[in-house]
């Protein structure tokens, strides 16, 4: 039929030009028709999420769209009610296709454990166990780090050579006081200092160690939660933060914490009121303590019971304890806590970054165990100052005038308020992936559908020299930006 | 909901944005209050304790004639604090004691004809609301009563510091005038 219409179209006479007009129509018509007979099953139409007394009205609308469809070209087919819910309540929320949920298209990546991480696993990615009392889901991660998890279907890291010397020196602190492996983690910026520090932080959990993981120690010092001056300290309380880390540690570490007791008596909400006292004899569990001051929502007797945890944690050789900072360098400057006469109060005025301090700098020790921090070399708002980048031997990127003035007191805590004890061990990261190391992550991002064009070698090797190997570089402005819609 | 002299701070916002509601408290003065009653910058109106709230009324009241603020002790890097055995009353009779034996000290200081130097407080001369509104209402009634050039300004509702006037000069028009307010 329709090649009598062209050959009608294509005649080319005048008197013709009426009727291949009409021809044309009618060809127009005509497949119409035809495109519509071809997808004529009928789906039994669900009536998905609608309320029960709209039900005849639903009908009828798709009666409507029924009848419409005979005259109209879209073929319309509902989408079955299992694939989408409207958020209609709170009862039924929305529901994403499966495709779409999180942990759906999981990468089979091997276990981060501390039998993998050897020498001959360097290049090797490995995903972190996603269990609920993981120290990441308790205490969080750093914000760059959280980012990336959360385009990741499966949160993994890369086991390096760094990962392998971390993981030796953390088997040796294990035995020895912190006193002796207080180490800071460097490096220019995005060259993976936060997630060796968060690889250090998982050997040491899986290990059975304690963990104290503070991912950003920044939001002790920007006058984000409350402080109160406290005359037998002499320091500003942090009442608020202090019970978060309380219950962020029992979280993680109840099984350790509740096999250890208290060493000596101790009087729950020591200076408040005496009613709500609540007396722990010598021989309590820990995790009872904890758990004591967990449900004080008052967050009264939070800076009491972490002092009291802190103290036990120091003395008992049961455990290894880890305590890991990221941030590190911002309890190095001026906090937006102001006192009443509008100064800014100094980091080590304040109860946490105080204690942070006090064991990074040997004044405070675990009897086994370690410190270990991480430089955020890429905040601008704190970054890393002077007193650090003399003491740790940092260089500077710009000749420093010799007017300059450094803290006294800084400068103490950075080289270590215990004469023998010394200052803070330097351990500088790689400042580049090696080319298996990059090989690892790339894989995993393209297992994870994150290159939408080329995945060739080719491709690989530009942006591994576009970032200069530089991890995070490589990741967000190399691979995750090789999206180009075509 | 909190009301402080008057003023309706709303549950829900920063406190240190709320007392800007106060007339005369803008961003920087009411960073200054917050930082005296010890509120962080997140604090809401409604997580406010209910000493600060009374405190900062009671403040508000009357900023000229509010008690000076003690000078606590700050723990320097080797401070040892005391056992928690130690009452808080007694570290309190303490530091009384020593505040008592500053004062004296500056009191003999003043004697020999060197004062020390005192900590001026900027929060001492605020003025807020009816106060404050009084305050320039005098301040324009005295230009006016000296006959000065400023006063008569205000009288015609006109710009005072040499402003053109044949267009704009809207502002002057609706404000400039004996009672403002």
């Amino acid at each position: 039929m329709s090649s009598s219409i062209l050959s009608a179209a294509t005649s080319g006479a005048a008197s013709c030009s009426q009727r291949s007009l009409v021809a044309s129509r009618l060809l127009v018509h005509q497949t119409r028709g035809a495109a519509q007979k071809a997808p004529a099953v009928k789906v039994a139409q669900s009536i998905g999420g609608v309320k029960k007394g709209q039900k005849d009205k639903w009908e009828r609308k798709i009666g409507r769209e029924y009848t419409h469809r005979q005259h109209d070209i879209p073929v319309f087919t509902r989408m079955s009610e299992d694939k989408l819910k409207l958020p209609k309540t709170d009862k039924s929320p929305a529901v994403l296709p499966e495709q779409f949920q999180p942990m759906s298209t999981s990468l089979n990546l091997p276990l981060f454990e501390p039998k993998a991480i050897t020498r001959k696993n360097v290049g090797t990615a490995a995903g972190f166990d996603l269990t609920p009392t993981n120290p990441a889901k308790v205490f969080g991660l750093p914000k760059k780090m959280f980012l990336e998890f959360r385009i990741l279907s499966t949160p993994c890291s890369v086991i390096r050579d760094v990962t392998v010397e971390t993981k030796n020196k953390l088997e040796k602190a294990k035995d020895s006081s912190s006193k002796d492996s207080r180490i800071v983690l460097t490096g220019r910026a995005g060259c993976g200092k936060s997630f060796l520090l968060h690889q250090a932080v998982q050997y040491a959990k899986s290990e059975g160690w304690i963990v104290l993981y503070i991912p950003r120690a920044k939001t002790l010092i920007n006058s984000t939660t409350t402080y109160t001056y406290d005359l037998r300290t002499q320091t500003y309380l942090q009442p608020q933060a202090s019970y978060r880390i309380v219950e962020k540690l029992l979280t993680v570490n109840s099984d350790a914490l509740s096999t250890l007791t208290l060493s000596a008596p101790f009087t729950l909400g020591g200076d408040q009121d005496k009613s709500k006292l609540q007396v722990f004899k010598e021989g309590t569990k820990l995790s009872e303590v904890a758990q004591a001051c967990v449900k004080d929502k008052s967050y009264q007797s939070a800076c009491g019971t972490l002092e009291v945890l802190m103290r036990e944690l120091e003395g008992q050789t049961k455990f290894p304890v880890l305590m890991a900072i990221d941030d590190f360098q911002s309890l190095f400057h001026d906090t937006a806590y102001r006192d009443p006469f509008f100064r800014p109060i100094k980091s080590h005025h304040l109860s946490l970054p105080r204690l942070i301090l006090e064991y990074a700098s040997g004044k405070r020790n675990f009897a086994k165990g370690a410190f270990l921090s991480a430089l955020t070399a890429s905040d601008t708002q704190y970054a890393i100052p002077l007193e650090l980048q003399d003491t740790l031997e940092l260089g500077h990127r710009h000749p420093v005038s010799p007017y300059v003035q450094r803290s006294e007191t800084l400068l103490q805590y950075a080289s270590g308020l215990d004469a023998k004890a010394g200052g803070l061990q330097n351990l500088k990261v790689p400042e580049k992936f090696s080319v298996e190391e990059a090989q690892a992550l790339f894989e995993v991002w393209k297992d994870d559908l994150a290159l939408t064009n080329s995945r060739h070698d080719e491709t690989f090797m530009a942006k591994y020299v576009e970032s200069d190997g530089n991890p995070r570089d490589f990741v967000w402005k190399g691979v995750l930006a090789s999206y180009a819609p075509s | 909901m909190v009301h402080v002299l008057g003023k309706k701070l709303p549950d829900n916002h920063l406190a240190r944005f709320a007392l800007t509601q106060f007339y005369g408290v803008g961003p920087k003065t009411a960073h200054r209050l917050c930082a005296r009653f010890q509120i962080h910058d997140k604090c809401k109106v409604k997580d406010l304790t209910p000493f600060q709230i009374t405190s900062l009324a009671s403040f508000l009241s009357s900023p000229a004639t509010a008690p000076p603020i003690p000078r606590y002790p700050l723990a320097p890097p080797k401070f040892l604090s005391p056992a928690p055995t130690v009452p808080l009353s007694e570290l309190q009779a303490k530091f009384r004691e020593s505040q008592e034996a500053l004062v004296k000290e500056k009191a003999a200081l003043a004697e020999q004809g060197t004062p020390a130097k005192e900590w001026n407080d900027p929060l001492k001369s605020l003025r807020i609301e009816s106060e404050l509104r009084n305050q320039i209402r005098e301040n324009i009634a005295h230009q006016r009563m000296i006959g000065s050039y400023v006063g008569r300004r205000h009288a015609m509702h006109l710009p005072v510091r040499g402003q053109n006037t044949q267009t704009n000069a809207k502002t002057a028009k609706k404000l400039n005038r004996l009672d403002r307010f």
